[in-house]
């Protein structure tokens, strides 16, 4: 059965765009809050990716090749990397704000010295035992990519944009700055990791419920359409052979109550929010529009699978396709998902987001109120060097391949979608994110005879208009 | 001024000629006079720093060895070194200097083909010889011809392998029972002058369906839309010209995407480390077109005497010494001149001679001989399009490895370019 364009192509946009999202949020926040256009971000991913491969695989890399044995990978591998995590948690700590940071004078209320320091040493401890512990696992790489490339973001933030901010830079001083970091930090990367192609060393297989999951080879999901209604067949396509996971069947009606269920009950939570008369109240979390759209998501999994029957593919479909996805993508989209929802509470709930998002408003007045602008900037860039890591990480996965430019091929995409959300919002950082991935992807289905290496011009090409049409960007402008 | 300059040079010539006549020497009966002027236009920086450099060195080291084995006509060879910066728009007013100012009557360069084919549009006119290391775009053996292609005088020649005759060979897998026996393909390369001429050649010599042609950019690093746009088309086989880094990203997405074709893949994959980076799972059974040349005792003797071992270098000394052997078997240094004896040298039927004897060919063609030049590089024989057939290999993927499976000789591409 050939894929099915389409459907393909949107999974495949929500992929990157999720990785693109990660770094946009990360341009928006310190653009908005630090002031900094950072054309150095791309190397924050590159950065992340080639961490990870320093727990992943210790012994292609000259610079680890003093703790590692022949033919695996030691104790002094494994202490050395720990160690580097400890300290750069501790590092982070102190970039905060020097002995007062590990003290915890950022805490919302603040802890006596003594517990400040012995929480941070725990911290710095236990990413530290992690590290030892996974290597050379992958989560060994992402736990040990975070705090590290954070550091190299506060650092850039106390040593080179601090010092221009200071004297007064203009936008332009500091982008070019920016641009110039970026390229004394991708040489620096070339020069200490080497230029070569390298790839993450991962098992096909991750063990999970009992079984064997096929981690980044496609699953292959089968739908039919046909008299009887509609086949659901879920394939894991291994390495030797085709194994069948679920077989899922649903009659007519049962589809058609599933789908009434599904439209009905998130539009009877906005009705009823309308009819009563609630209106976005300032206080909420979530947006109602985003919890009616998870609302009905859910309602669409739960009855799909409370109302599923055992079946076989039909001998004869009106209409059937078929969709790959693999755990790998699966995991990199509901990862994304879930960075986002979290950042948010954060942004929503706590004093931290709250000083960030009034210093993001106005830095002149949240300074005026007290809030401590120069942390909330040291923040900031924590923030952007986590989501940067993971994002770096993802891509290598994602491409097999890490190469020094592999960040900075990115640059102009993320800048896209910040642009394109307008105004440097982190919400229309992460909406720009996606359309510039959808646009990638799916842009090549719908113009014919597109050549693939239109992919990212047609990304542009959308950005283009949508600024023609509206110059403030999605979410400007409100 | 400049004409004044040219009746300084012309001048300075008719009075050194005029001496070697008075002198009676063996020089006037050769037509002797001052240096003969040469050049050598390559990338000694930008994009192609990594060998410009080595290809110059073996140019002078060449240029070095003609001259101690007595130079052509009794002459000194006198080579003018240029950087081509790897770039068309320094190396074209480049080559205007040296035609112009030094005066040259042949040269080797460029290494690009982009730079290559932006020169040679003038060598007619000029009367200048070019004679490329490296460029190895299917164009080039159409261009540089006097008059009617294929019928008339050349003036630009290569000791690289021409990429249709790679075409050829990755065709003959995707045709050939023996191999798929394709009757439809997709292809996917590199967007630049050599992959999209390597691939349209390969797809002009495939008697199949060609279902689609899928350019991708270098900085590209996510290939799933492209490989599922090619699977909607249903290909038999398919063909790719790629570097090692792409190259293994865009044959793992696809097994990791499920998808089970037939690879046919350009020799640009076959280097150690993209073996080393692959899962032996997704290449299992996949062909690769290598060109495989033989390691002659020229070739060791070159090296032994330091000669460079830098991409394309030894056709770079190949290149020279076919120059200077051309004007020698012509008598007298004119570009037109080396256009007319350089393939004659260079083919069979005729003494062999090799690395470092220019002063034994001399001496053959002194006395009423012919000689025919076995180069460093191969044996670069020059066919009527003036660029050697090089020997390629066809090899397999079996557990991580690659296996020659058949070997083609020079030979097996006469008449098929």
């Amino acid at each position: 059965m050939v894929s099915a364009g389409l459907p393909n192509a949107i999974i495949t946009g929500l992929v990157t765009g999720s990785i693109l999202a990660l770094g946009a949020i990360g341009v928006a926040l310190i653009y908005r809050i630090a002031d900094v256009p950072n054309f150095a971000h791309g190397e924050l991913f590159t950065f992340g990716a080639y961490v990870a491969l320093l727990v992943n695989v210790p012994g292609e890399f000259l610079l680890m090749s003093p703790f590692v044995e022949e033919g695996g990978i030691g104790i002094e591998a494994r202490l050395v990397l720990s160690l580097l995590g400890a300290s750069s948690t501790l590092a982070t700590f102190y970039l905060l704000g020097g002995r007062g940071g590990l003290e915890g004078d950022w805490w919302p209320s603040r802890p006596p010295p003594a517990v400040g320091l012995a929480a941070h040493g725990a911290l710095a401890l236990a990413i530290g035992t992690i590290v030892f512990v996974t290597t050379p696992s992958l989560w060994g790489g992402f736990v040990l990519a975070a705090p590290l490339v954070a550091v190299v973001g506060l650092l850039q933030e106390r040593y080179v944009y601090r010092y221009f901010r200071d004297r007064g830079a203009e936008l332009a001083t500091l982008l070019i700055v920016a641009l110039g970091l970026s390229i004394f930090l991708r040489n620096s990367i070339s020069g200490l990791f080497t230029g070569s192609n390298r790839s993450f060393d991962v098992a096909n297989t991750v063990p999970a419920f009992g079984t064997e999951v096929y981690f980044a080879t496609a699953r292959l999901y089968d739908v039919y359409f046909s008299g009887g209604g509609v086949t659901l067949v879920v394939t894991d396509t291994g390495p030797a052979t085709n194994v069948v996971l679920h077989s899922l069947s649903y009659a007519w009606p049962v589809v058609l109550t599933i789908l009434v269920v599904t439209v009905a009950a998130p539009t009877g939570y906005l009705w009823y929010r309308f009819r009563r008369q609630i209106g976005h109240r300032g206080g909420e979390t979530f947006d109602p529009r985003i919890k009616a759209g998870v609302l009905g998501f859910a309602v669409l999994v739960i009855g799909g699978l409370l109302l599923s029957s055992r079946g076989s593919p039909p001998a004869e479909a009106w209409y059937s396709t078929r969709i790959r996805l693999s755990v790998l993508k699966t995991f990199m989209v509901v990862g994304t998902v879930v960075v986002i929802a979290g950042l948010h509470v954060m942004l929503q709930e706590t004093k931290l987001g709250t000083a960030m998002r009034a210093s993001s408003d106005n830095l002149d007045l949240a300074r005026v109120r007290g809030i401590n602008t120069g942390q909330v900037m040291m923040v900031t860039w924590i923030i952007a060097g986590v989501l940067g890591a993971v994002g770096g990480i993802m891509l290598g996965l994602l491409f097999n391949r890490v190469v020094p430019t592999v960040g900075f091929n990115l640059l102009l995409p993320m800048f896209a979608a910040v642009i394109l959300g307008g105004g440097g919002r982190v919400s229309g950082a992460i909406v720009g994110s996606y359309i510039v991935g959808l646009s990638e992807e799916v842009g090549l289905f719908v113009i014919p005879g597109a050549s693939p290496s239109y992919r990212v011009p047609i990304a542009f090409a959308v950005l283009v208009i949508v600024l023609l049409l509206k110059p403030e960007g999605i979410t400007g402008g409100r | 001024m400049r004409i004044d300059t040219n009746r300084r040079r012309f001048l300075k010539t008719t009075g050194a000629a005029g001496m070697v006549g008075l002198a009676g020497c063996l020089g006037s009966l050769q037509g002797g006079g001052g240096p003969i002027p040469m050049g050598s236009l390559l990338p000694v920086t930008g994009a192609g720093e990594s060998f410009g450099g080595g290809e110059q060195e073996a140019v002078n080291m060449a240029a070095q060895q003609v001259n101690d084995g007595g130079g052509p006509l009794g002459r000194e060879l006198d080579v003018t070194n240029r950087d081509s910066e790897s770039r068309v728009e320094t190396a074209t007013p480049k080559y205007r200097e040296m035609v112009n100012e030094d005066g040259i009557i042949g040269f080797v360069g460029a290494a690009f083909s982009g730079v290559s084919v932006a020169i040679a549009e003038n060598l007619v006119d000029d009367g200048v010889m070019q004679i490329s290391p490296a460029s190895t775009s299917a164009t080039l053996a159409g261009m540089g011809w006097a008059g009617e292609e294929g019928n008339s005088l050349k003036y630009f020649a290569r000791t690289a392998p021409n990429d249709v005759q790679q075409a050829i060979v990755m065709a003959r897998v995707l045709n050939s029972d023996e191999y798929f026996g394709a009757d439809s393909a997709a292809f996917i390369f590199r967007s630049d002058p050599y992959g999209e001429g390597l691939a349209s050649a390969a797809s002009e010599q495939f008697t199949g369906e060609t279902l689609e042609m899928a350019g991708y950019s270098q900085d590209q690093g996510d290939f799933t839309s492209t490989l599922d746009r090619i699977d909607a088309t249903n290909p038999d086989a398919v063909l790719m010209v790629a570097a090692a880094g792409p190259g293994s990203t865009i044959l793992s997405q696809a097994h990791q995407r499920g998808y089970d074709w037939d690879w046919v893949v350009s020799e640009g994959l076959d280097t150690p480390e993209f073996f080393e980076t692959m899962d032996a799972e997704a290449i299992e059974g996949m062909y690769i077109s290598s060109a495989s040349p033989q390691t002659t005792q020229a070739y060791q003797d070159y090296i032994a005497d330091d000669g460079s071992d830098a991409l394309f270098a030894p056709n770079a000394y190949d290149g020279l010494m076919l120059l200077a052997l051309a004007v020698e078997r012509a008598g007298e240094a004119t570009g037109q001149a080396i256009a007319e004896n350089i393939r004659a040298v260079s083919r069979p039927d005729g003494e062999t001679v090799t690395y470092n004897e220019f002063e034994r060919a001399r001496d053959i063609l002194g006395d009423g001989g012919e000689i025919n030049y076995e180069g460093v590089s191969s044996s670069v024989d020059l066919n009527p399009n003036y660029e050697p057939f090089t020997r390629f290999a066809i090899k397999q993927v079996s557990n991580g490895e690659a296996e020659v499976v058949e070997e083609l000789p020079p030979s097996w591409f006469e008449g098929k370019v």
